[in-house]
């Protein structure tokens, strides 16, 4: 078996590793599947239960998580970009793609002024069609970084605790 | 201390050094990491002062603040949980020490837009208003 892709997920704010995201969504965007399509949630459930392990006390949070992921897949394949996986570089001699630093948006928080997409110097966010902000690029994100925290008004951004970097820094590489 | 002799540096001279400072660094990841390691050296803060009244409002993050003015000079103690707060806590001990009330009251954060960090004008960062306010606010105290 080709080896499945492996992506972080913030599941109501705990960083979950997931197997085999990528190829499902590429499958569903070439059966069709719209990001809004009221049968998209039980697909992408079904779909990710077929290599990792989703509680029932928590389909919910993994359904809005997977859901917010693919709308941010199936945009990007629209535009045409490249899905290869990108280099992030490192930090403190880790990839970056396993620390779970990111900020995550409240949807019912977020009141689509911008500020964070204004303030952040790498592209993390961008705009859904109906006003509200998303993470588009988690990876991109400075380690350490919170200024799109302190910009947001609202209060509807979210970062994890500082300490668990220590975790990172004084871990063998 | 910024003592340069018996006088201490003009602000708009230390604001133009560590501008200078983070010019010097190419990519933006060099500069976070150079503020970072500003908020890293700062000395730290007794516990004892970490208490309410030097908790920055306003700051989505943890910040503290402990202004002392002896003798009509002033220096400042900072810590945060957060590295970028404390990076930028770094820079604003570095322009309040040694300094007399008067000059702490002209202190802004105007010169952080031309680190190149952010694109987003400090003025218009909540977070970043709530840390000067703070700070003059505590000048009605001293």
């Amino acid at each position: 078996m080709d080896k499945l892709s492996y992506q972080l997920f913030m599941i109501d704010g705990v960083p979950a590793g997931l197997l085999g995201v990528s190829e499902l969504f590429e499958q569903l965007f070439l059966d069709g599947a719209l990001p809004h399509a009221p049968e998209l949630p039980g697909l992408l459930i079904a779909g990710v239960r077929k290599q990792n392990y989703v509680p029932k006390t928590a389909l919910e949070s993994f359904s809005e998580a997977l859901k917010l992921e693919y709308l941010r897949f199936y945009h990007q394949r629209l535009s045409g970009k490249p899905l290869t996986p990108r280099d992030y570089g490192q930090w403190e001699g880790h990839p970056r793609e396993q620390i779970p630093w990111f900020p995550t948006v409240s949807r019912e928080l977020c009141n689509g002024c911008g500020a964070c997409i204004e303030i952040c110097p790498k592209q993390v966010f961008a705009k859904e069609d109906s006003g509200k902000v998303f993470v588009v690029d988690p990876f991109l994100c400075i380690v350490g970084c919170c200024f799109c925290k302190s910009a947001c008004e609202p209060k509807a951004i979210l970062m994890p605790k500082q300490d668990m970097l220590n975790t990172y820094r004084f871990a063998k590489k | 201390m910024n003592d340069y002799g018996n006088q201490t540096l003009p602000l708009s001279l230390i604001e133009t050094q560590i501008v200078q400072e983070f010019e010097q660094l190419s990519s933006l990841d060099e500069k976070y990491s150079r503020l970072f390691e500003l908020g890293e050296a700062l000395p730290p803060m007794e516990a004892s002062l970490k208490g309410d009244e030097n908790l920055v409002k306003g700051c989505q993050s943890s910040l503290w603040f402990h202004l002392d003015c002896t003798d009509g000079r002033c220096s400042l103690q900072a810590d945060s949980d957060s590295m970028l707060i404390k990076g930028i806590s770094a820079m604003l001990v570095r322009l309040v020490d040694g300094r007399p009330i008067e000059e702490i009251r002209q202190i802004n954060l105007d010169f952080l837009d031309k680190l190149g960090l952010w694109k987003m004008a400090s003025r218009a960062n909540p977070g970043l208003e709530a840390i000067v306010e703070h700070l003059h606010h505590n000048l009605q105290d001293t």
